[in-house]
């Protein structure tokens, strides 16, 4: 999926010949993904179902666990048992690259097998789970990054902070929580404020603008210095003026509150 | 001056029980005291402590009780005695050793009879829990063998509950976490080493022994020989070829200060009293 994706990004570059984009094109179109229609799940790679059906949720007396070090790395090898996020990653790296609804199906098959042995995957998890509206199990994986090294977790803070887990709890509110995605020419926003929250503050900066986000429950606050183009989940295109904007949720679609 | 107890009996046992009395209390700077308690014939035990160059002190009644009483005095550091008669002798260690190990409020080490004498004591193997009462009571001990030029290797075990949630980057991770646990539960952290495993600790305690050429094993425990408790140490009994030195735990304070002959730190008395045992 993130081959296919830099061709076609890569074909879509200024001084790319025609000949190199048409076969670049053509070469994207021809990978194979491991996208099962039946199921709506990405093969982890070429094999992955028929290793060891080990569901390790079910398995490790807990997780995150090394289970490199529970089970003997062989073991580990020829199961399916995943340290962190990879398929998963995708759809939080490339949420428009995947299927459009594979989320949830890759969520509930791979997140069980996952073990976490890396401290950069609850973090990402934190995100998906938000994107889903899973509050619990997103303020869980949130819960225990976030603490990673105040709770000195893995007993080796003193050799160095997790700077990359951090950067994986911005992901999870900004992205999970936030739903902000930036795109060539607007920028995306889906909140989904989990329940045991009131509000949500976030400065971002993006082409150029400095922005704040507040999301409450049914009311979105934004700022900016500089009008953008914004899309509220799958709402249309719209402008935003330079100043604050509120913005009323009503369903499935977010509309502007007259000043 | 401190003592050691060297409780032999007849059987050929007693050698090597002499020969680790004797390594041991260089190590505490102590005199050996050895003793049989006699049943039929003290000839034998004559002999070993003759050829141990040791007085020997002969005495009549109940082995345990004239053991217990014989190590009942302060300056009584340590007692040593066999694990058991034979080589195929009886599992976890002999009726008389068990008795001592389990009721004596002082390190007792258990010395199995096919352990090659002379003995010395170059390499000890220290399995660790990350526990402070534990490590309160093998403080002590570990000190003493570092300043007697003992290389001390502390053996970590990871078993299912204590697994590291997370391996990022072991190469990284192995050594930070080492050097954490040594400044959490040991206070030499320069002069000793750590081994860290993962699975079963009485499979790698036995291993690890091997591997490493250890003299003699170091457990603190709470001398609880119930079924079901204190695997690890029916392990090194039932299957160590080298002594066994066990420290009771609940009264670390005491084996403390018995072993090094001076107070205990404020700071294991706070254990000891936040133990709660």
């Amino acid at each position: 999926v993130m081959a296919r994706w830099n061709l076609r990004r890569g074909a879509c570059q200024p001084g790319v010949s025609p000949r190199e984009r048409t076969t670049w094109r053509r070469l994207a179109d021809a990978l194979v993904d491991g996208y099962d229609p039946r199921t709506r799940i990405y093969e982890q790679c070429a094999g992955f179902h028929e290793l060891e059906p080990l569901v390790i949720s079910r398995t490790a007396p807990r997780r995150p666990v090394a289970a490199d070090l529970l089970l003997g790395r062989e073991r580990v090898r020829q199961a399916q048992i995943v340290k962190q996020p990879d398929v998963l990653m995708l759809h939080q790296m490339l949420p428009d690259a995947v299927h459009r609804g594979s989320l949830v199906p890759n969520l509930d098959y791979y997140e069980p097998r996952t073990a976490h042995g890396s401290s950069l995957s609850p973090g990402i998890h934190a995100s998906l789970f938000a994107r889903v509206g899973r509050d619990d199990e997103a303020l869980e994986a949130l819960r225990l990054t976030a603490r990673l090294d105040l709770d000195d977790v893995t007993r080796t803070t003193a050799g160095g902070v997790h700077l990359a887990a951090m950067g994986s709890v911005w992901q999870a509110l900004v992205h999970g929580f936030a739903g902000v995605r930036p795109h060539p020419r607007h920028l995306a926003l889906d909140p989904r404020l989990p329940s045991a929250w009131s509000a949500l503050e976030i400065p971002l900066q993006h082409a150029g603008r400095h922005l704040r986000i507040r999301i409450e429950r049914d009311v979105l606050t934004l700022t900016t210095d500089n009008p953008l183009v914004i899309r509220l989940a799958d709402g249309p295109m719209r402008r935003l003026a330079a100043g604050e904007t509120r913005y009323r949720r009503r369903r499935d679609d977010w509309e502007e509150e007259t000043r | 001056m401190r003592s050691g107890v060297a409780a032999i009996d007849s059987s050929s046992a007693a050698r090597p029980v002499l020969s680790a009395a004797t390594a041991v209390a260089k190590l505490l700077d102590a005199r050996v005291d050895a003793l049989h308690v006699t049943e039929v014939d003290a000839a034998p035990a004559r002999a070993a402590a003759d050829a141990a160059g040791l007085p020997l002190r002969v005495v009549e009644g109940e082995p345990e009780a004239a053991i217990a009483a014989a190590s009942s005095p302060s300056e009584v550091a340590l007692v040593v005695v066999g694990a058991r008669g034979t080589p195929g002798g009886r599992r976890p260690a002999g009726h008389v050793a068990t008795q001592l190990a389990t009721s004596l409020r002082k390190p007792v080490m258990l010395v199995p009879p096919e352990t090659p004498s002379p003995v010395r004591l170059r390499r000890l193997l220290v399995p660790l829990e990350a526990a402070m009462p534990t490590a309160a009571a093998l403080r002590r001990l570990v000190e003493l063998a570092c300043r007697g030029g003992v290389e001390v290797v502390l053996l970590h075990v990871f078993d299912e509950e204590r697994l590291p949630l997370f391996t990022d980057q072991p190469q990284h991770e192995v050594e930070a976490w080492i050097a954490e646990f040594l400044r959490s539960y040991c206070d030499r952290p320069d002069e000793v080493q750590v081994q860290p495993r993962a699975g079963v600790a009485a499979e790698h305690l036995l291993a690890a022994a091997d591997e490493i050429g250890a003299d003699a094993l170091l457990l603190a425990w709470h001398q609880q020989l119930l079924p079901g408790r204190a695997r690890l140490v029916r392990a090194a009994l039932a299957q160590s070829h080298i002594p066994v030195v066990l420290v009771p735990v609940r009264e670390a304070v005491e084996a403390v200060e018995a072993v090094s002959g001076a107070e205990a730190s404020p700071s294991l008395r706070r254990t000891r009293r936040g133990a709660g045992r």
